[in-house]
């Protein structure tokens, strides 16, 4: 059965900025509740969950309530992620891994992307090693890091 | 020199095939040979007649200067200029630039007692935009952008965070006070932090991207033990990379650890990392930082720069600098992420012209792809 997602008018509004569609938000969704691949934010209750469709990686952050989801943020990035190469265990995030109730820690991951192997900055799972990348690096360091990669390969 | 300088159009020939070559680590498909950075600052200057003092105050004049020696030399194809004390200025430091040498922090230093400190305001974006730092990094990028836009890419420095702290109090009473006033030391950190965050913030804002170039210069290990290098210096830079890539500046990252980096090294094994980053380390001990330890332990992650002392470039031994830069790209060459040879640190004003030749003949002739 599909799930029901709430999106506030606002979330929709960068949904569409980003080309993001609710059929993307709604298999990223589904996956983390099936898989338990997903962090949680315990201090506001949000869960992140990401998803490969396609070519891209989607995420999105959300809240579970009375069986609907609430959306509060969606984003992708066109490189593909490979593995964590450093774990930084002295450094924790906020999120907690749903499977192994670890704090996610900083690390960095190797991306792929046109056949190039880089590493970027994400938060990492010490014990199950699931890995994430945060909005900020998605939208601003990996989206500058896709177009140069697009140009220097040119 | 009062005369405007006129200079030959760049042939563009060499700057596609530089241009090639500089992106080749980053991209996986060698090109050409390892490029050499010899990190060439007011040398420019002094090189075409022109003073350290107008290489500091014409930032326009500088980075057309930069772009020409770096065709010249057949260097990097795109143009610098920097210097150490940046935003100090947005933090109340009175600077000066002397005829020999770059912006220096007049005294009396803004930090005269411990109170100071909680009295520092930190700039935000829009007031460190009208600063000195940012108005002369601007004046040239604008120049850079208008005249030679193929050789453009703005960058940001939090150069040595710890330096820049130690600055504004005074280097050996900063240094003081890492042993007996340590929180003090992290407020001001904090602060110094947030300032280049902010600064970094204005020229993305300016120019949609900013490279960001971090160093541990005055944080190293003839000054701190390791664990204070990590505490005072590399936190500190970590989060400045991850406010300013927040605020959209990078996504290249240049780690620049000048000085002796002998026993604090292996703190900086967990580094963030962009898909490009570059990292730095000018000396071990005496000696420049090996090239075969730095890609043993870092090549696999990120692109390594390896130096040539920076000590010999002034000498006229030309052969002692190609062999020097020929051991380094002996052991350095094939690191899996690419590598540059480098010097330690910024090439002296004096350097003999024929040691920056000599290091490319070395490239020339060690470093090309797929000979070894």
């Amino acid at each position: 059965m599909a799930i029901e997602v709430i999106v506030p008018e606002e979330v929709g509004k960068v949904l569409s900025e980003r080309g993001i569609t609710i059929d993307n938000v709604k298999k990223v969704i589904e996956h983390g509740e099936a898989t338990k691949e997903k962090a949680w934010l315990p201090s506001e209750n949000k869960f992140l969950a990401k998803e490969v469709i396609g070519k891209a990686t989607f995420y999105a952050i959300y809240s579970p309530r009375d069986g609907k989801f609430t959306l509060h943020g969606a984003y992708a990035h066109k490189m593909s992620m490979i593995e964590p190469i450093d774990i930084v265990t002295a450094e924790p995030s906020d999120w907690v891994c749903c499977k192994c109730d670890e704090k996610l820690v900083r690390s960095n991951i190797d991306m792929e992307y046109l056949g190039i192997r880089r590493a970027a900055p994400g938060i990492t799972c010490p014990k199950c090693k699931m890995s994430f990348i945060e909005e900020y690096v998605a939208r601003k360091t990996l989206v500058v890091a896709e177009a140069l990669l697009e140009k220097k390969r040119a | 020199m009062s005369e405007a300088p006129v200079f030959p159009p760049t042939d563009m020939k060499w700057h596609a095939n530089a241009t090639k070559r500089f992106a080749s680590p980053f991209v996986g498909v060698y090109h050409d040979r390892i490029d050499v950075d010899p990190i060439v600052l007011a040398h420019a200057a002094t090189l075409f007649g022109y003073t350290i003092k107008d290489f500091y105050t014409k930032p326009e004049l500088a980075l057309r200067l930069v772009a020409y020696v770096n065709e010249l030399y057949d260097l990097l194809p795109v143009t610098h200029w920097f210097y150490s004390n940046v935003w100090l200025d947005a933090l109340g430091a009175k600077l000066e630039v002397t005829e020999t040498l770059p912006w220096i922090v007049r005294e009396p230093r803004p930090i005269q007692k411990p109170e100071d400190v909680d009295k520092l305001h930190v700039p935000d974006v829009d007031e460190i935009s009208k600063s000195m730092t940012a108005q002369l990094f601007m004046r040239g990028y604008d120049y850079v952008k208008k005249e030679i836009p193929h050789m453009f890419v703005p960058i940001s420095f939090g150069f040595c965070l710890f330096g820049m702290a130690a600055e504004l109090v005074g280097p050996e009473r900063f240094i003081v006070w890492t042993r007996r006033q340590r929180q003090l030391c992290h407020k001001l950190l904090e602060k110094v932090t947030q300032t280049s965050i902010n600064g970094a913030i204005a020229i993305a804002n300016r120019y949609g991207f900013a490279m960001l170039v971090v160093g541990s210069v005055l944080a190293n290990s003839t000054v701190l033990a390791p664990k204070d290098v990590k505490e005072l210096s590399m936190d500190y830079h970590m989060k400045l990379i991850k406010g300013a890539f927040k605020g959209g500046a990078g996504p290249q990252l240049w780690y620049h650890l000048c000085g002796d980096h002998s026993k604090d090294w292996p703190i900086w094994k967990d580094l963030i990392i962009s898909p490009f980053t570059v990292l730095h380390i000018g000396y071990h001990g005496d000696n420049p930082f090996p090239g075969d330890l730095l890609k043993k332990e870092f090549g696999h992650k990120l692109t390594i720069m390896v130096s040539v002392d920076t000590k010999i470039m002034i000498e006229p031994n030309f052969n002692k600098v190609y062999e020097q830069a020929k051991t380094q790209l002996l052991k350095a060459r094939d690191s899996p992420r690419g590598c540059i040879l480098g010097t330690a640190c910024e090439t002296p004003v004096p350097t003999n012209p024929g040691n920056i030749l000599a290091m490319v003949k070395a490239a020339r002739d060690f470093g090309t792809y797929g000979t070894w």
